[in-house]
């Protein structure tokens, strides 16, 4: 279990998260919303164990993150980045195959079942077609999906997804959320993602994330959290709601 | 061109291309009489030739060579830049220095090598110490530190140019464009090479992952500061090495990686050691022709690497789609 006791995060001159303690189980479907600049991106790294944070602590099954090698945090914690450079040399099954790196246990290359993970990987994302295209010939919704594709051929327990749905057409969006949910109810993956989308949140999130100013954080059940009041409160613009529930929208104006 | 074809064919360039240097100088020899002194024990001035003169310079062009390919490479991934070469960071710049300081004091060529060695050790120590923040690298830092502490020394060069009297001026141009007829002890450069071919060997799926940046690589379980301080030294050493058996070769560094991605290898399994295969093939090449082509004068060999290099990269470039 991945869990996080009395967080503290800052960003030069700013608090961006303090007090926060999580405990992220398997099966379980996070979403994370707030502003722009609110500390979403430093609170997902955070938990991937890419930057330190200020204050409290960070443990995997128990024994804290810094005391792991990076390679046991890459078999365990996946994390797509929001950006990420577009230059690669290789072609796009290549590019897939990288995800394997921290699971590789031979100089020679890669085993057989690496290379039949990523295409496996490369099917679900619907990119089998364009394996042997160069990774910068792509466009900006297929290099998404590459960029999933890799990560499920990482195939980490932690899937900490910084805006996975950017550059996706509806279609691919739609099949992305509920590949990663079909992940975390059938084979116990926890997904934590950022999303602007509160479509996809209401829909598919288990549990809810907040991040509101000065470090304030709101979490909970999906259907406790995401009210019209606590949408409000947190973009600072007034909601109207449709729908209730999972099918619920919110649409910004007055009503 | 598939890639165990490539390899296959660069395995053979190399012996040829060292064969062929062996063949070539001053004293005619045909190719059986260089094979009969390569493996003969007895005396004799065929033996003489290759064993004592020609093999040491054409083994050190082959090596020093390859190690200028292998820390081209090596700097392009850390710096995450094309144009990265091994003279990049001032290490050459510092040993320069060193090696013409010691020239216009007239010292002997052990102290010119020591004192080259010692300039490109304060460079390397210079530019790691104020690239380093908190245990973090910042490359822009790194190449922006390189690129200024390069300028001063080629200010302290040209400076010494200019006070060295006429006679000890042709030898500190000749170190300056790359001079390989003073390497003799190419042992320690060997044992290098060899060292940081398997190291590198080792690490080759890392610096894939590492060219994807620095925090993708972290995500993808790669230990990234450790791994960009091992190449930095790796990269150091090769070029402090390279610099001291041939002077400042330009060019090698630079194309070398180029041209094996340009031949469409560009994962570092398959990169490292044809870089290091062709690196060693091309220098040796150009060397053997900068000591037979205007012969008895020798041209420098800095001057050949560019004069081959720069048709055979265009050309490479201009095929490419």
């Amino acid at each position: 279990m991945l869990s996080c006791e009395n967080l503290l995060l800052h960003y030069p001159g700013k608090l961006l998260c303090r007090d926060l303690s999580l405990e992220l189980k398997p099966g379980k479907y996070w979403g994370i919303l707030g502003q722009n600049g609110s500390g979403k991106t430093t609170l997902l790294q955070a938990l991937g164990g890419l930057n330190e944070p200020a204050g409290g602590s960070i443990a995997l099954n128990g024994r804290l993150l810094r005391s792991y090698s990076r390679r046991q945090l890459g078999q365990a914690l996946g994390v797509l980045l929001q950006e990420e450079d577009s230059w690669f040399w290789g072609n796009v099954f290549e590019y897939v195959l990288l995800g394997r790196h921290p699971h590789v246990a031979s100089l020679f290359g890669w085993s057989a079942r690496d290379e039949e993970l990523a295409w496996q990987a490369l099917q679900k994302m619907e990119l089998a077609d364009l394996a042997q295209r160069q990774m910068n010939s792509l466009s900006g919704g297929e290099r998404q999906r590459a960029r999933l594709a890799q990560l499920l051929t990482q195939d980490p327990v932690y899937m900490l997804l910084d805006e996975p749905l950017q550059h996706l057409d509806l279609r691919h969006q739609l099949q992305t959320m509920n590949l990663l949910r079909e992940l975390a109810t059938k084979r116990g993956k926890v997904v934590l993602m950022v999303l602007h989308d509160m479509l996809w949140v209401t829909r598919y999130c288990d549990q809810v994330l907040l991040l509101h100013d000065q470090g304030l954080i709101v979490s909970g059940a999906a259907a406790a959290v995401l009210t019209r009041e606590n949408l409000e409160a947190l973009y600072h613009c007034e909601l109207r709601q449709y729908g209730a529930g999972q099918d619920a929208h919110f649409i910004p104006g007055a009503d | 061109m598939p890639r165990i074809l490539l390899l296959a064919v660069l395995l053979t360039v190399a012996p040829l291309t060292l064969f062929a240097s062996l063949l070539y100088g001053s004293l005619d020899l045909t190719a059986l009489q260089v094979f009969k002194a390569l493996l003969s024990n007895t005396p004799g001035l065929e033996r003489d030739v290759i064993w004592q003169l020609r093999m040491p310079r054409s083994a050190g062009a082959f090596v020093c060579g390859a190690l200028l390919a292998l820390s081209g490479t090596y700097l392009q991934v850390l710096l995450r830049n094309p144009l990265a070469d091994p003279y990049i960071l001032g290490i050459s710049g510092g040993a320069a220095v060193g090696a013409l300081a010691a020239i216009l004091l007239g010292s002997g060529w052990g102290v010119v090598n020591f004192s080259a060695l010692l300039g490109a050790l304060a460079a390397i120590t210079v530019v790691f110490g104020l690239s380093i923040r908190a245990g973090s690298w910042n490359v822009h830092r790194l190449l922006l530190t390189g690129v200024v502490l390069s300028a001063g020394c080629s200010a302290l060069i040209s400076l010494l140019l200019v006070l060295a009297p006429a006679p000890e001026l042709r030898g500190m141009l000749f170190w300056l464009m790359g001079d390989l007829s003073h390497a003799e002890n190419i042992l320690p450069a060997l044992v290098l090479l060899l060292l940081l071919a398997a190291l590198s060997q080792w690490q080759a799926g890392s610096l894939n992952v590492l060219s994807l940046g620095q925090l993708k690589a972290k995500t993808l379980g790669v230990a990234v500061w450790p791994l960009q301080t091992g190449i930095y030294f790796c990269a150091a050493l090769a070029t402090v090495c390279a610099v001291m058996l041939g002077g400042t070769i330009g060019f090698v560094g630079l194309i070398i990686p180029h041209l094996v991605r340009l031949l469409g290898v560009a994962d570092h399994r398959w990169l490292l050691p044809m870089a290091i295969l062709l690196g060693g093939s091309f220098l040796t090449a150009a060397d053997t022709l900068s000591r037979t082509l205007w012969a008895p004068n020798q041209l420098p060999v800095g001057v050949l690497t560019a004069l081959l290099g720069v048709p055979a990269m265009l050309l490479l470039l201009s095929r490419k789609r």
